[in-house]
């Protein structure tokens, strides 16, 4: 096959030797592998921080070429419902593993979308079908797996990959594609990516794509521009009363993106501290932003809550 | 200027002796006037108690109408005899607008009332067509009341300009009874404001049929009056989702401070509601529901509000509907990007900002097999 032109695809880990990070859990899986025998897991963890990766290692080993035959991934589906269990992840599971294998696998990204019901449906196939299919889930919250799912698996917590660990990886990146990146952006590289792999490659392919040279700015700036900065300025119209333009701008950044409330929501309270108000009037919107974001899994309309948010930043403080 | 007619006769281009003619020779308990707006179906029944000097009882949109009211206002007027040995004439006027939500009840109870009455009862509506005014309609004398010849209208305006003594342009009379369409008062209003006080021609703008929602946008924005605030929607015909749109595309043309903050909390409120009973189908939520839709947002402001505002329908489900076409693409160049990278579908789609700068890579678009459309799509971006 093809080396893959995405570089979170090409740069990821082909063997346990070249797996960076979470050496105690790549340690466990690696002897479970070396058995041939794996128990049902539950992968939890912050995003980019090697979970896929580690059980993708695991299928190869096992597998060797091969390897897509025995294995199920149900992440192209946007369908998060009881349907999927009982449908394309049942089939999968009951039918026999290809070739001299003991069993396959089925990995669950983002396991912790699936429904209740999904998840009550899923607890009897993993029952039924355990001889000949294992199931990793992979979640970044445990929590949200039921518990009669949680008993039957094997849980393994991923931690967020530390700035040593993601210093190799830049190092590793850099001679495989000739980069030249110095100091200062290695340190802002390590900044943005806050543990996450995936988001720090990403960047690093985007800036390669303006210069081989990465510097500080370059990072910097594909992050910006990869975040929508209007949701400061739809504050700053709000703080400063001008309440139906800064609603007008709301609608037109969660079109022109296809955000989510919760997307905006997150964006606004991670936004709030670098708002010029003071700091009490910031732990109260904050506040707000936590009784919006209940409101809005509880309410119907995501736009019309993120606008009672909004409202609140007009009532302004004497300036502190 | 605005007349009201005195009697029956004065009402023009309806067939108002059919009223007579019910009242002598009842066949059927009530009279159920229906028709257009402004073509004197009201205006017929004020001019019929006058002339007749019946004591006259009426309950109108304006009101309260569910079980309770119908029975404590109409019920036991319908069964006592008048204290002064008149005759009685019972008006519920704008039947049609008896809501299901609001005044539930209501149509049943009105039903029975007109089995059991001994007075005459007459009704008015716009329109009955619906279903649940089969039993009405069965119990009821129908007399329809077409919108009026704009000739008839003119000549009535006409005979208005010479009895106010008022120099008048017949091409412009004419007019104004044209494009009202058959609707008289409609067309005695627009006289009267193309009047100035010294009687000269003023042209005013084109009168733009003012919908329901409009009204009851106006009574929750303005009133403080709780007895108002909880009746205002009784009468609108839009589905709950499109008043929610309605109040808020208009909320801040109306408030302002902490007056918008406030309302807003209440129409937030009032959204949990909604999404508390789309979900369990639990029904009796409405309540709350429309209480903080209309009183809460009325008691947000701190004092009544006078001024004219009009209102606007919101055209956001229309750009969402656009945006999420445009989006599609998005979604399709995620899905194949999620296959790729061993991540969903939905997360490549969340993330697809991190990905923007080199999916533009030849390289990376040929190996996702991205078309000429996805293309296209990032190429604008």
């Amino acid at each position: 096959m093809p080396e893959s032109s995405i570089w979170i695809e090409k740069h990821r880990p082909k063997k346990f030797e070249d797996i960076i990070g979470q050496d105690g859990i790549v340690r466990r899986i690696h002897a479970f592998i070396k058995d041939k025998n794996l128990p049902h897991l539950l992968f939890s963890g912050p995003a980019g921080c090697g979970k896929t990766s580690l059980i993708l290692v695991a299928a190869k080993e096992l597998y060797g070429e091969n390897w897509k035959e025995n294995v199920m991934e149900t992440n192209a589906s946007m369908d998060r419902g009881i349907q999927i269990v009982r449908e394309q992840i049942k089939d999968f599971a009951r039918t026999r593993p290809i070739g001299n294998v003991p069993f396959k696998i089925c990995i669950l990204d983002e396991a912790d979308a699936l429904t209740r019901d999904a998840q009550q449906a899923l607890r009897r196939v993993m029952e039924q079908y355990s001889s000949i299919c294992r199931f990793c889930l992979i979640a970044n919250y445990s929590s949200r797996i039921i518990d009669p799912i949680q008993s039957r698996c094997t849980i393994f917590r991923f931690k967020s990959l530390e700035a040593k660990d993601l210093n190799k990886i830049i190092e590793k990146i850099m001679k495989d594609e000739k980069l030249k990146i110095d100091e200062k952006a290695k340190d802002a590289l390590v900044y943005i990516a806050d543990g996450d792999v995936r988001r720090m490659e990403n960047v690093m392919q985007s800036c390669s794509m303006i210069n081989k040279k990465i510097s500080e700015d370059s990072v910097y700036e594909i992050v910006s521009a990869a975040r929508p900065r209007e949701v400061k300025e739809i504050l700053e119209l709000a703080i400063d009363g001008k309440f139906p333009q800064a609603k007008e701008k709301l609608l037109e950044v969660m079109l022109k993106h296809g955000l989510s409330g919760l997307d905006i929501i997150k964006q606004i309270q991670s936004e709030i501290w670098n708002l010029k108000i003071s700091d009490e009037r910031k732990v109260e919107l904050v506040d707000k932003c936590g009784e919006v974001e209940f409101r809005m899994v509880e309410g119907s309309d995501e736009y019309l809550q993120l606008e009672s948010l909004i409202a609140n930043f007009m009532r302004n403080d004497k300036k502190s | 200027m605005i007349r009201n007619p005195e009697k029956l006769n004065e009402i023009i281009g309806q067939d108002t002796r059919k009223i007579l003619l019910w009242l002598e020779n009842p066949r059927k308990k009530a009279l159920l006037i229906h028709g257009p707006t402004g073509v004197g179906k009201t205006a017929s029944v004020y001019a019929l108690a006058k002339e007749r000097n019946y004591e006259f009882l009426e309950l109108n949109s304006s009101d309260l109408r569910n079980r309770e009211t119908i029975k404590n206002v109409i019920g036991e007027a319908s069964q006592q005899q008048s204290l002064f040995f008149k005759k009685k004439l019972i008006l519920v006027d704008e039947v049609d607008g008896i809501s299901g939500r609001h005044d539930y009840g209501g149509l049943a109870e009105l039903n029975r009332i007109i089995d059991e009455s001994k007075h005459p009862i007459i009704l008015t509506a716009n329109d009955v067509s619906d279903s649940k005014f089969n039993a009405l309609r069965k119990k009821s004398e129908l007399l329809e009341f077409k919108p009026v010849n704009y000739l008839d209208i003119f000549k009535l305006l006409k005979d208005i300009c010479k009895e106010d003594k008022i120099s008048f342009d017949e091409s412009k009379l004419k007019s104004i009874a044209r494009k009202n369409r058959g609707d008289v008062r409609a067309s005695i209003l627009d006289l009267q404001r193309s009047i100035s006080e010294n009687k000269v021609w003023e042209e005013g703008d084109d009168r733009e049929y003012k919908r329901e929602i409009e009204e009851s946008l106006r009574l929750v924005f303005k009133s403080k009056d709780i007895n108002i605030l909880l009746n205002a929607f009784s009468n609108v015909d839009e589905d709950l989702d499109e008043i929610f749109l309605w109040l808020d595309e208009n909320l801040d043309k109306e408030y302002s401070g902490d007056d918008l903050i406030k309302a807003y909390d209440k129409l937030s409120k009032a959204d949990v509601y909604r999404g508390r009973i789309l979900r369990r189908q639990y029904y009796r939520l409405l309540v709350y529901q429309n209480i903080l839709m209309s009183v809460g947002i009325g008691l947000s402001k701190t004092e009544k509000r006078n001024g004219f505002v009009s209102y606007r329908r919101s055209n956001r489900i229309l750009k969402m509907w656009i945006a999420k076409n445009r989006n599609a693409k998005r979604k399709t160049i995620a899905g194949k990007l999620a296959k790729k990278i061993h991540v969903s579908s939905y997360k490549a789609y969340k993330e697809f900002y991190d990905y923007i700068k080199f999916l533009k890579d030849e390289k990376v678009a040929s190996e996702l097999e991205l078309d000429d459309d996805e293309l296209e799509y990032i190429g604008g971006l």
